[in-house]
């Protein structure tokens, strides 16, 4: 995370002798004020607070998943048993899936945390585990686990026509 | 030359030479994407319409029928992983997992631009709807 820095450090009586250049250090980064009780203030751009607090977020979220990851590899992996619930956090759903698949899991949720954390961006791990999600809601349903995961032919599948009313089914005008 | 499917009931088994009938009134585009659905699933196509309404049904069916491949506008979609997605066949791509909005309804599809697959073996590009479930989670 950049954090804007500043070498200046001002007392609080230069905010009435030198509000001008407490401004301008503010603006290029931070002003550092020295308070009567010897407390240390920043004044800083609200776009570079918000800056910052978004990252600040980004690496909460980034922190939380890699401790449930570590935690789901140490069991998978290292301890070769089924996580407990209470280690899975937000990811409980995974418990749906396979053997396989839970592994499978665990690496790609180790290869998205590395391009998260590589990009500063929640991004490429959101989107690893809301597919897992969609997967794991997809294997729930046991007619579409069959299938999805059944081996199949061609002769498996029919043609469907594209949904109408029930006056354009019945007056034909598709045929 | 295989023998013309049966029109109209949408059950008949898949035939790559066969035309298919234009559905749907008047549709104003070509379907390119010849549409198919597992048989074991054809009884939750038949009730998608009443589950998600019209509009939504044609929707799904007008982007598989066209550009399956691409992602559909303001939509939400997932590609699944694991051994869900794996192709089916060679050259199929991997699942894709459709999310109805505002409804429970999911429908997971494959698609192949130049499948040779069936009794012929002519190129033509299909989508398979693998699963369509309503449970919600």
């Amino acid at each position: 995370m950049s954090m804007p820095d500043s070498s200046t450090i001002f007392q609080s009586s230069d905010l009435n002798r030198r509000g001008r250049d407490v401004l301008d250090a503010a603006r290029e980064g931070i002003a550092r004020i020295r308070d009567t009780d010897g407390a240390s203030l920043i004044l800083t751009r609200e776009d570079s607070l918000e800056k910052m607090r978004r990252q600040l977020d980004t690496m909460g979220q980034l922190a939380e998943a890699m401790a449930s990851f570590i935690t789901l590899d140490r069991a998978l992996d290292h301890e070769h048993r089924q996580p407990r619930p209470s280690e899975l956090g937000s990811w409980m759903w995974m418990r749906r899936l396979s053997a396989e698949d839970a592994t499978e899991f665990v690496r790609d949720v180790g290869d998205a945390l590395y391009e998260s954390c590589r990009t500063m961006s929640v991004a490429p791990l959101v989107s690893t585990v809301d597919d897992w999600k969609a997967t794991a809601d997809a294997l729930d349903d046991p007619l579409a686990r069959e299938t999805l995961l059944g081996a199949s032919t061609p002769n498996d599948y029919v043609e469907i026509e594209r949904p109408q009313t029930a006056e354009e089914h019945s007056t034909g005008a598709a045929a | 030359m295989a023998p013309p499917a049966k029109k109209g009931t949408g059950s008949s088994a898949y035939q790559p030479y066969t035309n298919t009938r234009r559905p749907g009134g008047k549709p104003d585009y070509k379907p390119k994407y010849r549409v198919l659905v597992h048989r074991r699933h054809k009884a939750r196509w038949d009730e998608l319409v009443e589950r998600i309404g019209l509009v939504q049904a044609q929707r799904i069916y007008d982007h598989l029928a066209t550009t399956p491949g691409r992602l559909p506008e303001g939509l939400k979609v997932n590609i699944l992983r694991g051994a869900a997605a794996r192709p089916q066949e060679p050259g199929f791509s991997r699942t894709v997992h459709w999310r109805v909005p505002g409804s429970a309804a999911r429908l997971d599809y494959q698609h192949h631009a130049e499948y040779a697959g069936g009794d012929k073996g002519d190129r033509h590009p299909v989508v398979r709807i693998v699963a369509i479930s309503f449970s919600s989670h």
